[in-house]
């Protein structure tokens, strides 16, 4: 047969020190981050497409 | 004698890179990177009894960047991966500490991405309270990243590659 005890000193001590333990040891921040550089939009892409097709234009009829 | 030289900028007819299908195949290195990085977490708990669970999130685009990542919030694999100082153990619940007292046999190895049987030995004792020396960080996080950015870099150079017209 088991008896059950219970000592108020020690299950606050116990509580103490348990509090210590867990502020002694942080838990590491546990992951691998995956980032890549997106690529422009489709808009970017054609807004800067456009801006070279002018700037081809004017150095061809000598535009300044 | 001078000579008269002019440059001219001619430009192809349309952009040379497909954005849309890069920006698949970006996914698409992203998500392959931690599909392997998931597991070769696994890998690391392959013999623990009681297995902690890692959380991967597919590529998402965020502004600028395509991100994805493994996680876990496991305690015991926190401490595991980072290590502990020496440390006391008293019993929180009973009177005594009981273990087993004959030598350990640690399943993991610092930066090496498994795990192999092993666990305590011996008979049973008591203690009113243990020191605790201390677990080696074993950097597995550490370990699976430096691996998953030379592959990452092959991938994304796979993506270029695909997406050019």
């Amino acid at each position: 047969m088991t008896r059950k005890i219970w000592d108020p000193k020690l299950a606050e001590e116990l509580t103490e020190s348990d509090r210590r333990f867990r502020e002694g040891f942080k838990v590491p921040d546990v992951s691998v981050n995956v980032t890549v550089n997106a690529p422009p939009t489709e808009e970017q892409v054609k807004q800067a497409w456009e801006t070279l097709r002018e700037y081809a234009q004017r150095d061809r009829t000598g535009e300044k | 004698m001078p000579a008269n030289v002019r440059l001219e900028v001619t430009l192809p007819k349309k952009p040379l890179v497909d954005t849309k299908r890069l920006l698949r195949g970006l996914g698409r290195a992203v998500d392959d990177t931690t599909a392997i990085a998931e597991s070769n977490f696994k890998a690391t708990v392959k013999t623990w009894r009681r297995k902690p669970r890692f959380v991967r999130r597919k590529a998402t685009r965020k502004g600028k960047a395509i991100e994805g990542d493994v996680t876990t919030l496991d305690e015991i694999y926190g401490y595991v991966t980072g290590g502990t100082r020496r440390h006391v153990i008293r019993p929180r619940r009973g009177r005594l500490l009981a273990f087993r007292g004959g030598k350990y046999r640690a399943k993991t190895r610092r930066r090496v991405l498994g795990s192999r049987g092993g666990g305590a030995t011996g008979g049973l004792r008591f203690a009113k309270q243990v020191m605790h020396p201390g677990t080696e960080a074993r950097e597995f996080q550490q370990e699976i990243a430096a691996r998953r950015r030379r592959n990452l870099h092959n991938f994304v150079v796979r993506a270029w590659a695909e997406a050019r017209k």
